[in-house]
């Protein structure tokens, strides 16, 4: 089950190669407003992929609607070939979809370790030897919390709550890994080391979608980026593509273009 | 000497109503309806015993039985709504069931004694441990051996698995749902085990005082119900018992000050969800006894939570 490690080159392959998460004429509306219109797109198995946008651009409502949290005006939803549009979120993540959020929601009134635990569960076919504490305890010490395991939360600092959120979200064994703007509010040194925990999930097989404005981040980890405006997708490829199309220059920057 | 027996029946009989809201709030709900459940375990626990002939214990496992399947029933309509219309419903549900039991007549002769729900009147004659030669302090033993049993399974409870998902669920039902849990099943779950607690309350109650009626399972049982939590704490299921205790004791201790026992015991409530929102017994302080229980040298994986 657990996908080979390898850089998967971006675009279409055999079957094997099928993307991980294919979202098709995907539209979610509130009242009037067209939070996500008509997007499609496809995330290859083992890639980073990175979603941006300014702000309100619906890059969470799309997070939201993939995890079953919203349920789509419209569109289809496909998880490893299959459609998961509209189910319930613990059978979403059950299939293999783990997520941060981005204003952290961890369970503040439950220790660090609890966290975690509460989250390990035995998937079909998954490795039953290793008791879920055992895997709790590997995961706080992946994410650096061991010394902090009997803690509550509201005793740990903001980048320890970013990792024990990460330590949670790894805990469902996820195949693929949503993330939503996991840098904000890190300085300089956890950037760093987000940046390398993310390459190093890359590298253990998992496939991660991100959403995220640090810029450094996303050109550093990224294989392939997405960028939605208003609820569509103006742009997708190569990080260096997307530097430079004109497109979403114009969405960050105004349509003159011009520097400010 | 009688007079201690029988308070302490009451704190073990109350105690067991306390964790049945507790065990209703750690999996993020708050009720206001377990006296309901308490009123269904006394009526067929009740009857079991003085219409039907049963011996206690099955008597008192059918109180629980109806209680927590009416708490299933109950369940899954009550949890699609949330805090202050959840407290509502569940208190509508409580009325119903008491206004039930105002109406319901189901009697028979037993000789010279009319037996059996009676409406209004009440249902008397409750006198299995009367007729068996129990005395109060053997009933007493009773009681804490059932409240022990249920303190063990709430034990269990709170270190396993599932306690840590229903406290979950309690804090984020969205995060929660993000690790895969069902919500919905955890809080049905709650609901109906706690359903089960308080049918349990409410048969043991019936035996000890031989008699109940619809007026003793009205509002201010749902309120002193809920007050065990919230003032001992919904850190462990130490603080509805502790509750239990210390405001079962003190209402009775204070029985000299009349009406102003209200007050302080009103006044303690409030002092207590300003200064300690989440009890005597909260989550920091359940962590801080664990962190000096647990062996120094432990570092590594330890293999028990």
């Amino acid at each position: 089950m657990a996908a080979a490690a390898r850089g998967a080159p971006p675009g279409p392959g055999p079957v094997s190669d099928a993307p991980i998460l294919a979202i098709r004429n995907l539209s979610r509306n509130f009242g009037g407003l067209r939070a996500l219109d008509d997007v499609s797109l496809e995330v290859p198995r083992g890639a980073v992929f990175a979603l941006i946008g300014p702000n309100g651009s619906g890059k969470t409502t799309l997070f939201n609607v993939v995890t079953g949290t919203l349920a789509p005006t419209s569109g289809t939803i496909l998880f490893q070939g299959e459609p998961i549009a509209g189910a319930k979120t613990h059978e979403i993540v059950r299939r293999g979809i783990g997520r941060t959020f981005q204003n952290i929601r961890l369970f503040t009134r439950m220790s660090v370790f609890d966290n975690v635990w509460v989250a390990v569960r035995t998937p079909r076919g998954g490795d039953r030897a290793r008791s879920e504490t055992e895997r709790a305890e590997a995961l706080l010490e992946l994410t650096g919390l061991t010394a902090k395991r009997n803690e509550l939360v509201e005793n740990l600092n903001f980048g320890e709550r970013r990792r024990l959120e990460m330590a949670r979200a790894l805990a469902t064994e996820p195949r693929l890994l949503l993330l939503d703007e996991p840098a904000a509010g890190m300085g300089a040194l956890e950037l760093e080391r987000l940046t390398q925990d993310i390459r190093r999930l890359r590298e253990l097989g998992a496939t991660i979608f991100l959403i995220e404005h640090t810029m450094d981040l996303v050109m550093g980890v990224a294989d392939r980026i997405a960028v939605l405006n208003f609820g569509h997708k103006i742009a997708e490829g190569a990080p260096g593509e997307i530097q430079t199309n004109q497109r979403v220059i114009e969405a960050y920057l105004g349509r003159e273009g011009s520097r400010a | 000497m009688e007079y201690y027996i029988a308070i302490a029946s009451i704190i073990g009989i109350h105690a067991m109503l306390g964790l049945s809201v507790y065990l209703v709030a750690i999996s993020g709900q708050m009720s206001f309806g377990q006296q309901g459940f308490f009123a269904l375990g006394a009526y067929l626990a009740g009857m079991s015993t003085a219409l039907w002939g049963l011996h206690l214990l099955p008597a008192l496992a059918l109180g629980v039985v109806v209680a927590a399947v009416v708490g299933l029933l109950v369940g899954f309509p009550a949890l699609r709504v949330r805090g202050l219309y959840l407290a509502i419903a569940t208190f509508g549900f409580g009325e119903i069931v008491r206004l039930a039991f105002l109406n319901v007549r189901y009697t028979r002769r037993i000789g010279d004694r009319v037996v059996g729900p009676n409406a209004s009147e009440g249902f008397r004659h409750v006198r299995y441990i009367y007729d068996r030669g129990i005395t109060p302090l053997e009933y007493l033993g009773i009681i804490l051996l059932a409240l022990a049993v249920v303190v063990v399974l709430f034990f269990a409870l709170e270190r396993s698995k599932l306690g840590a998902t229903l406290r979950a669920v309690e804090e984020d039902e969205v995060a929660a749902s993000m690790v895969g849990i069902n919500v919905t099943r955890a809080k049905v779950f709650g609901f109906t085990a706690a359903a089960g607690v308080a049918g349990l309350a409410g048969g043991l109650f019936v035996h000890y005082s031989s008699y109940i009626d619809h007026d003793m399972v009205a509002l201010p049982l749902a309120i002193a119900s809920v007050t065990y939590p919230i003032f001992g704490g919904l850190g462990s299921f130490v603080g509805p018992l502790l509750g239990a205790v210390v405001l079962v004791g003190l209402t009775e201790s204070l029985r000299a000050l009349h009406d102003a026992r209200e007050i302080i015991y009103g006044a303690l409530i409030i002092l207590t969800m300003l200064f300690r929102p989440r009890g005597l017994v909260d989550e920091a302080l359940v962590l801080r006894v664990k962190g000096w229980l647990r062996p120094r040298a432990v570092r590594r994986p330890a293999p028990a939570p």
